[in-house]
């Protein structure tokens, strides 16, 4: 597997954890929800440009993970990361086809990043957060995926197939269609004012 | 704008925490497997000390060694009175099964023996395990046990007790 077991500062990996959780530590998930738990509603919240089911299905893979527990098999298959994000990807286009909706209405768009930090370069940061969100929330969700996890997981091309079911050449594609996307409509908003 | 500054721009934002009431949900509903699983380990620990109970008790009970240990001593003291009650059954079915290996390998018909020596075993082992005997059959046993049986009197003949 080509993720990193570790996180950075000697951190239990994720297999040692889930075991830890499978013999009965609470510590052990609490850890596994600290490390992955804003990760996984960031990935949801992309996916789905709605809080309501951005929650739901966050929710609804974690419980997913404690319902099946006894069988997961920590090293496995694949990584927990891999398994989670997959897992959060399925409930959140699950809960977006039972809503009967794929985007958004228009000023319904949820915020992708923080925009309250007080302090200097407050305003710039806010701007800045708002327009690089909404630039990567106008992506086709393919694209908007395959970025995200790319830029902000650190994900391999192979890890993003894994959680989005396509081969490594295709997530491969779908992130350089988006970041050549991101760079056409930052470069737009630039010349355009 | 090339690549690596759009990829600098984006990773300078903090993208959106999740709220804490979902923090909340998540770590109550893990916390209460948590019990579950550590429930169900304390009660696989019961069922290990009793059969380890049992074991001491075949190994230093009645026919095994006299002279073991202070600790697996008192346990087979403890266990003895569990396993009496079927001791009388085991040597009997001992002396039956003793009795078909002798007939199973001399006689002709031996197939019919040996389901039967088959099945004397297999009861045989389940008597082996007394503790695990549900509460009915348990009760079938001691029945059987006190049973009437005839002893033989003064005159010759035979008593009933």
């Amino acid at each position: 597997m080509e993720s990193p077991r570790k996180t950075p500062g000697g951190a239990r990996p994720d297999e040692e954890l889930v075991r830890a959780f499978q013999a009965g530590s609470e510590e052990a998930f609490q850890a596994l929800f600290e490390r992955y738990g804003d990760r996984a509603y960031f990935f949801a919240l992309g996916l789905t440009r709605s809080e309501p089911l951005a929650e739901e299905a966050v929710q609804e893979a974690f419980l997913s993970f404690l319902k099946g527990l006894d069988r997961f098999r920590p090293g496995g298959a694949g990584s927990f990361r891999a398994w989670l994000f997959r897992a959060v990807r399925s409930r959140a286009l699950d809960a977006l086809a039972r809503e009967g909706r794929l985007a958004p209405l228009p000023g319904e768009d949820p915020p992708l990043f923080e925009e309250g930090r007080a302090g200097p370069g407050a305003l710039e940061t806010k701007e800045k957060a708002r327009i690089l969100g909404g630039a990567l929330a106008s992506l086709p969700r393919d694209q908007r995926e395959a970025v995200v996890l790319k830029v902000f997981e650190g994900m391999t091309f192979r890890e993003i197939g894994e959680v989005a079911g396509v081969s490594p050449n295709t997530a491969s594609s779908r992130y350089r269609y988006g970041i050549e996307k991101l760079k056409f409509l930052l470069e737009r908003r630039v010349r355009h004012g | 704008m090339d690549d690596r500054e759009i990829l600098e721009e984006l990773r300078e934002l903090a993208p959106r925490k999740s709220p804490p009431v979902l923090k909340e949900r998540i770590l109550g509903a893990g916390r209460a497997r948590a019990a579950r699983i550590r429930a169900r380990r304390r009660g696989r620990l019961l069922a290990a000390a009793a059969v380890l109970l049992l074991l001491g008790a075949i190994a230093w009970g009645p026919g095994g060694r006299e002279n073991g240990p202070e600790p697996t001593r008192a346990l087979a003291v403890a266990a003895r009175s569990a396993l009496l009650e079927t001791e009388a059954r085991k040597a009997l079915l001992a002396a039956r099964i003793s009795r078909l290996e002798r007939l199973a390998s001399s006689l002709p018909g031996k197939s019919a023996h040996l389901k039967a020596l088959e099945k004397l075993r297999r009861e045989l082992d389940r008597l082996a395990l007394p503790l695990s005997l549900p509460g009915k059959r348990k009760a079938e046993a001691e029945k059987k046990d006190t049973k009437k049986s005839w002893i033989p009197n003064e005159n010759g003949g035979l008593r009933h007790v």
